[in-house]
């Protein structure tokens, strides 16, 4: 027994399987939602009668804060990714990620990020400006709580977990799609993951640049965001490129279940299919296009208010493509009305009420009177909550039988939907109707009129809230004691329903191949037709051909991850948890023994990836277009560096915005030595150099000069970072920022940063300079040299652009 | 060529840009076009590395792509801020 439950712990905590990891994200996020759902409903009791003092104002916005925060970024994505990680590699044919090893590392540094984000409650106070964090009230002045930092440290850890997480699915859905699987063939959800992942790669790090740029601003004193050369809009245009692209990361997965839904309970293909995903890139090209509609009215100057007015109405056009095409589907249906289904059609309901709300703010003037009131909460709950929560859930209860081998109880799933969808109604609708109240208050009084309705949409919160203990009663009883499900209840047509329920560790057997005519072939078994592609409507059952099991759940277990994100997590609190050092302008002071805790762990953790053996086999005879001569880790890290490359861009994209808005910026030579920057420039030149020759020396079995040319890579590295720590001092002891704050602010922050990226790359140096000393890379092996190589020459790059920016203009 | 060569050849360019690029000033004087020619040098260097140290011009265009695709929406943030703060007013 105690053997049993050991190796249960085992499994949960060290997992690697995607299946596993899947069930955790979703398990996560379904308490955090539980959790941020208490929250809302406390609100929504504090006003629903004027003038209650149930809250304070204090304790109210950091209720909103905390409520937005962990329904974004910690409820609404994590659950759609605890479906991607479950279901995409079965759609797609693909024994599991092309990293497993990294997603054990996403998972755990999610769990800490949503752990600290809660714990920020109990510093003083949690962040409380509204999910947005507008500056400049972030600035310490204005906001001293270490609360604060915290929050702004778990949104830093969510980012980084969640780059990871794009680099892994992108990979995976662009190179391991099972043979004949074309991207044109994919399923609607899976469809949908890519394009929400490509706008995730690139949203993200402009989100992890900014609140970096915030964090440092409140922890070392920089004034990016208090200055007014950078301030509100400074932060505006950084958080908004990625805040509007962001509504549409956590509505798509939620609109690809839709589109596999209705099209499996209508027993018809989805009508205009390739419309359909037509429309979705081009809502993922112009997500990117349409954030100044957020700053109507900062003063951004009329161009941009009309350029941002187009594509923001532009971008409303392929959503209709979208809604027609699911109504198209089920024109003439025999549609049969299960509680996915009933999810589904909810769902595209209320995307239709929020939707066209949303145009109404494109236009300036109507957004200048309705913007920040309870008509912008309302449509933005039916997006987020009536379309993508609704559409979620009946994601929930269409994949519950392949997850859990088990139906669910039907009866209480459809009264869920109906008392959901009431409730929904009751709560969201008198907002619209609410155009006149601001939204954050925390109370108003009598005479406003407001009082009715509020307590009506309090009603409807308690009667949605309450309807969700009936589905979390309903999963949970029917994971227990449910009848079993068998492989296709719904007699679906993507892959995993071809498996049995659940599927097997390992997935396949034997890895099905996409024939021409659109049925499944497994190995020399019977092909089966498939409706997820571009031929007529059949139905899979293909748990005969799958036999036998050859691995288990508790296959590449590893303690590893979970002590590196507990190593971050320590590190963090201790980076944000100090007392107050001085008022103002830098509030806290680092907590050096739990700082010094983290790195220890971090250590160790390191120590032990690096003697792990963590061997992926990459197959050859995969779908793997466009990138099929590109193998997995190197498409990875150029994916990664297409990420870094967004998150340097805003760096610099925030020192042009600052400095161009500065007619007072210190001439060239004046503040930083240009013979300092010059031969910064020529030792990490001569490195790349040095590095390039590794490789070299490596490919022609020369061990002797790969150690000369790692060990020159290495001392030239800490050579830059000695000249560097130099200037910081320097500059530091003349009290330059007293003098230049904002030029200091740019310098310390973007060559701080640079800094730190040289660093973990003379980690790996170090790593790399251990193994060729025992004889590694010399005999054939040398691809880890190579993609050390990309990282370091594009450490090199950004510094190509530093330089000019800093020493000489 | 020997690669080792096109490693060194490829070194002394980006060594005699960066000596070009401190000396700039004296030969433009006009800061516009200095600034532009700068950040113009930076630029070749840039590639440089990318193409040969990365190996990015041995690559398939698939991933020359991938790296573009970056780069243009790096460029659209910069762009549209830029229009923000200059543009209209």
């Amino acid at each position: 027994m105690a053997e049993e439950l050991r190796a249960i712990a085992r499994r949960w905590l060290y997992t690697t399987n995607h299946k596993d990891v899947g069930i955790l994200y979703l398990i996560t996020s379904i308490f955090l939602f539980a959790a941020a759902g208490v929250l809302a409903l406390t609100m929504r009791t504090q006003l629903s009668v004027p003038g209650n003092t149930l809250l304070t104002a204090d304790i109210y916005n950091q209720f909103v804060t905390v409520h937005g925060m962990l329904m974004i970024f910690w409820v609404l994505s994590p659950l759609a990714f605890g479906f991607a990680n479950f279901i995409i590699p079965l759609q797609i044919g693909a024994r599991d990620l092309a990293f497993p090893a990294t997603q054990r590392d996403e998972l755990r540094f999610f769990l800490f990020s949503g752990v600290m984000m809660i714990l920020s409650f109990f510093f003083g106070a949690a962040p409380d400006l509204g999910w947005t964090l507008y500056s400049p009230q972030t600035a310490s002045l204005f906001t001293p709580t270490v609360g604060f930092n915290l929050g702004a440290g778990a949104l830093i850890l969510m980012t980084v977990s969640i780059t990871m997480s794009s680099v892994n699915f992108l990979v995976t859905m662009l190179k391991m799609r099972a043979p004949g699987l074309k991207l044109r063939y994919m399923s609607a959800f899976s469809w949908a993951i890519l394009i929400t992942i490509f706008m995730m790669l690139y949203a993200f790090p402009s989100f992890l640049a900014a609140v970096v740029l915030l964090y440092v601003d409140r922890a070392f004193g920089t004034v990016y965001f208090s200055s007014i050369q950078g301030g509100s809009l400074l932060w505006d245009n950084v958080f908004w490129f990625f805040g509007h692209p962001e509504v549409y990361i956590v509505l798509f997965p939620a609109l690809g279940i839709i589109a596999d839904v209705i099209p499996t309970f209508a027993r018809r293909p989805l009508h205009g299919r390739k419309y359909v995903i037509g429309a979705m890139v081009v809502v993922a090209m112009l997500s990117f296009a349409v954030w100044g509609h957020h700053m109507f009215v900062t003063g951004i100057g009329i161009v941009s208010t009309k350029l941002y007015t187009v594509t923001t109405i532009a971008i409303s056009l392929p959503f209709d493509v979208m809604i027609i095409s699911l109504i198209e589907t089920l024109g003439m249906s025999k549609l049969r009305l299960k509680a996915p289904a009933l999810f589904a059609l909810g769902a595209v309901a209320n995307f239709i009420v929020g939707g066209i709300t949303g145009v109404f703010l494109a236009s300036v003037a109507l957004d200048y009177s309705l913007r920040g009131t309870y008509f912008v909460v309302a449509h933005f709950h039916y997006l987020m909550v009536g379309a993508s929560i609704i559409g979620l859930i009946g994601g929930l209860y269409y994949w519950f039988p392949k997850i859990t081998g088990r139906m669910y109880n039907e009866k209480l799933a459809k009264i869920h939907f109906v008392i959901s969808m009431i409730g929904f109604q009751i709560l969201y609708f008198p907002m619209f109707l609410l155009l006149d109240m601001p939204r954050r208050v925390v109370t108003y009084t009598p005479d406003t009129g407001w009082g009715l309705l509020n307590l009506t949409a309090t009603l409807g919160g308690f009667i949605f809230g309450g309807a969700q203990l009936l589905l979390f009663y309903n999963l949970y009883r029917s994971s227990r004691v449910g009848p079993p499900s068998g492989p296709n209840p719904w007699e679906a047509w993507t892959l995993e329903w071809a498996l049995p329920s659940p599927p097997p560790p390992h997935d396949f057997d034997v890895i099905p191949t996409f024939l021409a005519d659109g049925s499944i072939r497994f190995g020399s078994g019977p092909s089966l037709p498939n409706g997820a592609g571009h031929s007529e409507i059949g139905y899979p059952n293909g748990s005969s051909v799958l036999v036998g099991s050859s691995s288990s759940h508790l296959e590449g277990l590893s303690p590893w991850p979970i002590l590196m994100a507990f190593a971050a997590f320590i590190f963090f609190l201790g980076l944000t948890i100090g007392k107050h050092a001085n008022p103002q302008p830098v509030s806290y002071q680092p907590f050096w023994p739990l700082i010094a805790d983290g790195v220890i762990l971090g250590v160790i953790s390191l120590f032990g990836y690096s003697r792990e053996t963590f061997t992926v086999h990459e197959d050859t005879h995969v779908e793997s277009w466009p990138f099929r001569q590109v193998p997995n880790m190197k498409l990875g890290i150029w994916t990664f560096l297409g990420a870094e490359v967004i998150f340097f861009g805003v760096l610099i994209g925030s020192y042009f915005f600052v400095r161009t808005n500065d007619a007072a910026w210190p001439q060239a030579g004046t503040l930083f030595d240009i013979r300092n920057g010059f031969a910064m420039t020529l030792v990490l030149l001569t490195s790349s150099l040095t590095a390039i020759m590794a490789l070299a020396s490596a490919r022609a079995g020369n061990r002797s000069g790969l150690i000369a040319s790692l060990g020159g890579t290495l001392v030239l590295g800490a050579a830059f970072l000695y000249i560097k720590a130099g200037e910081w001092f320097s500059l530091g002891a003349s009290n330059v920022f007293q003098n230049y704050s904002l030029p200091a602010s740019s310098y310390f922050i973007t060559t701080g940063t640079h800094g730190v990226h040289v660093f973990a790359g003379m980690c790996m140096t170090v790593y790399l300079l251990a193994n060729a000393i025992k004889g590694k890379y010399v005999n054939g092996d040398h691809t880890t040299l190579e993609h050390f190589g990309l990282y370091w020459h594009f450490v090199d790059i950004v510094w190509v652009f530093l330089f000019p920016l800093f020493y000489l203009i | 060529m020997n690669t080792n060569y096109l490693y060194l050849i490829i070194f002394a360019a980006l060594i005699g840009e960066t000596d070009i690029e401190v000396n700039l000033s004296s030969i433009i004087p006009a800061y516009n076009e200095y600034v532009t020619v700068l950040l113009g040098i930076a630029g070749t260097k840039a590639i440089l590395i990318a193409m040969f140290y990365q190996h990015l011009r041995y690559e398939p265009k698939s991933l020359s792509t991938w790296v573009i695709v970056g780069l243009v929406i790096a460029s659209l943030l910069m762009g549209l801020s830029f229009v923000q703060l200059h543009v209209g007013h």
